[in-house]
C-alpha cells in the first residue's frame, strides 16, 4: 500500500482524494473498464501519437450522460499512446516510468494506483444484436 | 500579502458549515422567484462587472424555457431561424411558449432599433462567470495555502458539490443538451452553482473578512434570487426554480413514481438513484424495453424499477453456474450465469449477473447483468469475454472497483 499524493489530484480533477488506494502492478478493474500489464492484452498503436498524461487523460469521455474515467500523473510521470485491437476494446496504453504512480480515477468508483509498468487501458462489451460496449 | 497556513480554527469551521447548509436550502428551493428581485440583481452582476445593464429581460419557467428565449433573442434578424429554433424548443413546453415567443419577437423585431438589434444577444458567460472565477481562484490561491484551499474544498464538494453541481445541474444540463445543444453550458444554473460559488463566499469571508468582492457579491445575491440564468449583450433570459425536485436519502435525485424535477412549463426529468433515465424507465418498465436498451446503466435502473426477481421470473432465467467473483471487495460476491429465452435478446445470449465493486451511498452493492454469447457455460469465462482476454488472464485482476 502506498499513501497517495493528494496533490497530484487536486491539481488535475480539483476533486479531492484522501483515502489510500493501493498502487498494484497486475490486472484490474473500474467498472466497465480494464487494466491490464502489457502482454496481458493484445493492443496495437496505430499512431504514435504519445502525450504525457498530466494533467489528465479522459480514457473513456462519459458524454452528457455517462461518467468519465479520467488517468491522472504528475508532470513526466506516465505517458499515454492510443490504441486499437480486433476486438474493439483496447483504447490506449500508459506508461508509467519508474518510481512514478498513475491513478485512474471515476467519481462513482474508488481509484486505482498504476505502479511503473506498461498498461493497457480496455472497455468492456457485451452481446446484444452484434457485440457493444458497455455504456454505462 | 502573506499566505495563511494556521489551520481553520472551530468557529471558522462553523461558519463553514452554516455556509454550505444554507447554499444547500437555496440549491434544493422550489419557491418560485420574485421576478422583480431577480431581475434586480442580476442587472446588479452586470453593473459590478463595469457592463451596460440589460435593456430586455425575459422571464422563463425552466432551463429550457431560457434556451428557448436566448435563441429568439439571438436570432431576431433571421426570420426563418428564429422562428424554428423557437418552435422547436417551444413545442416540448406545455404552456405555448412557442406562440409567446413569436408575438415577443414580432414585437422587439418592430420596436428595437437597427443597432441594438444588431448587438443583442453576444453571449458574456466568459466576462461575468469565468473571468470572475478564474480571478477568484487566483486571489483566494494567494491567501489561502493549498493545503487549507484542499480542506475548504473537500468540505463543501462532499456536501454542495455532489449534491447540486454533480446530481443536479449536470443532470439537467445533460437532459437540456439533448434538446438545445450549446445553450446549455452557458446557462448560469443558479444556486446549483453554488460549489464554487459557496467557496468563494466562505473562502473569502474566513480569509479576509474586511475585504468587499463585489462582483462576487452579485453573483452571490443572483444565485440567491434566480432559478437559473443567462447573460448576453443588451438583454439577460432569467428562469424560475423548479416546482418539484424529489431525491432520497442522501441527497440523489430519485422518485419511483414520476418526474423527480419539474418546472411550471411542464419540463421535467426522470431520476433512478441519482441517474437520469427516459420516462419509460419510471413509468412502464417491460421487459422488452429492457432488453432493447443500449446503455447498461440506464438498462440496470429499468430493471431494479422492473424488479430483478421479477425479470429473472419473467426470463424463465435458469442458472448454469455461480462462481465466486474475482477481486471483489465484498468476499462472498458471486458471479451467476444464466439462461434466458432466445426471444428477448435479438441474438442468442446468456446473462451474467454481478455486483456491482463500488458500494452505493447507502453501502449496499447493486446487482447488474450483461449478456454475453450464449456458448459460454462458465461465469468466470463470462467476464473474461466481457473483457476480450481468457479466463486465466480475467482470474489474476488484483483489484476491482
Amino acid at each position: 500500500m502506498t499513501d497517495i499524493d493528494t496533490t497530484i489530484l487536486e491539481e488535475s480533477t480539483d476533486e479531492v482524494v484522501d483515502v489510500e488506494v493501493p498502487v498494484l502492478c497486475g490486472p484490474q478493474r473500474q467498472g466497465d473498464v480494464f487494466v491490464f500489464p502489457a502482454g496481458m492484452a493484445a493492443a496495437t498503436t496505430p499512431t504514435a501519437d504519445t502525450r504525457d498524461v498530466h494533467p489528465a487523460v479522459e480514457v473513456v469521455d462519459g458524454g452528457t450522460a455517462r461518467h468519465n474515467h479520467t488517468l491522472v500523473a504528475a508532470p513526466g510521470a506516465a505517458s499515454w499512446t492510443p490504441a486499437r485491437d480486433a476486438d474493439g476494446l483496447a483504447i490506449g496504453i500508459v506508461t508509467v516510468a519508474d518510481g512514478e504512480v498513475c491513478y485512474l480515477s471515476h467519481d462513482e468508483h474508488s481509484t486505482l494506483g498504476l505502479a511503473p509498468g506498461a498498461y493497457v487501458i480496455r472497455r468492456q462489451r457485451e452481446q446484444a444484436e452484434s457485440q457493444r460496449l458497455v455504456a454505462d | 500579502m502573506t499566505q495563511r497556513t494556521k489551520a481553520f480554527t472551530p468557529t471558522e469551521l462553523a461558519q463553514i458549515d452554516s455556509t454550505r447548509d444554507e447554499w444547500m436550502r437555496i440549491g434544493t428551493s422550489i419557491e418560485p422567484i420574485d421576478p422583480r428581485e431577480a431581475t434586480r440583481e442580476v442587472c446588479a452582476v452586470y453593473r459590478a462587472a463595469g457592463l451596460d445593464e440589460p435593456k430586455i429581460v425575459f422571464h422563463m419557467s425552466s432551463p429550457l424555457g431560457v434556451a428557448a428565449g436566448v435563441v429568439t433573442l439571438r436570432n431576431l434578424g433571421d426570420d426563418n431561424l428564429g422562428d424554428n429554433l423557437g418552435d422547436n424548443l417551444g413545442a416540448n413546453l406545455g404552456d405555448n411558449l412557442g406562440a409567446n415567443l413569436r408575438a415577443l419577437r414580432a414585437n422587439l423585431r418592430a420596436n428595437l432599433g437597427a443597432n441594438l438589434r444588431a448587438n443583442l444577444g453576444a453571449n458574456l458567460w466568459d466576462n461575468l462567470g469565468a473571468n470572475l472565477e478564474a480571478n477568484l481562484r487566483a486571489n483566494l490561491r494567494a491567501n489561502l495555502g493549498d493545503n487549507l484551499e484542499a480542506n475548504l474544498g473537500a468540505n463543501l464538494w462532499d456536501n454542495l458539490g455532489a449534491n447540486l453541481e454533480a446530481n443536479l445541474r449536470a443532470n439537467l444540463r445533460a437532459n437540456l443538451w439533448d434538446k438545445a445543444y450549446e445553450l446549455t453550458w452557458s446557462q448560469i444554473w443558479g444556486a446549483w452553482e453554488s460549489s464554487w460559488l459557496a467557496f468563494y463566499d466562505v473562502g473569502f469571508r474566513v480569509t479576509r473578512p474586511a475585504k468587499s468582492q463585489p462582483q462576487l457579491d452579485a453573483m452571490l445575491a443572483a444565485a440567491r434570487t434566480c432559478g437559473s440564468w443567462f447573460p448576453m449583450q443588451g438583454s439577460v433570459v432569467i428562469g424560475d426554480r423548479p416546482t418539484l425536485l424529489l431525491r432520497e436519502q442522501g441527497g440523489r435525485l430519485h422518485c419511483a413514481s414520476g418526474p423527480a424535477v419539474e418546472y411550471a412549463d411542464g419540463w421535467r426529468m426522470f431520476a433512478w438513484h441519482g441517474r437520469r433515465v427516459p420516462e419509460w424507465v419510471v413509468a412502464a418498465p417491460t421487459p422488452k424495453l429492457i432488453a432493447n436498451e443500449a446503455n447498461a446503466e440506464v438498462r440496470r435502473c429499468a430493471i431494479e424499477s422492473y424488479g430483478w426477481d421479477r425479470f429473472m421470473q419473467f426470463l424463465c432465467a435458469k442458472p448454469i453456474a455461480v462462481s465466486p467473483d474475482i477481486a471483489h471487495p465484498l468476499g462472498d460476491a458471486t458471479v451467476e450465469l444464466f439462461d434466458v429465452p432466445r426471444d428477448v435478446w435479438p441474438s442468442p445470449v446468456r446473462l451474467v449477473l454481478v455486483r456491482n465493486a463500488s458500494p452505493e451511498p447507502d453501502g449496499t452493492y447493486r446487482r447488474y447483468g450483461l449478456t454475453v454469447p450464449a456458448e459460454i457455460s462458465d461465469p468466470i469465462a463470462a467476464l473474461a469475454w466481457t473483457a476480450g482476454v481468457d479466463a486465466d488472464v480475467y482470474r489474476l485482476l488484483e483489484r476491482a472497483s
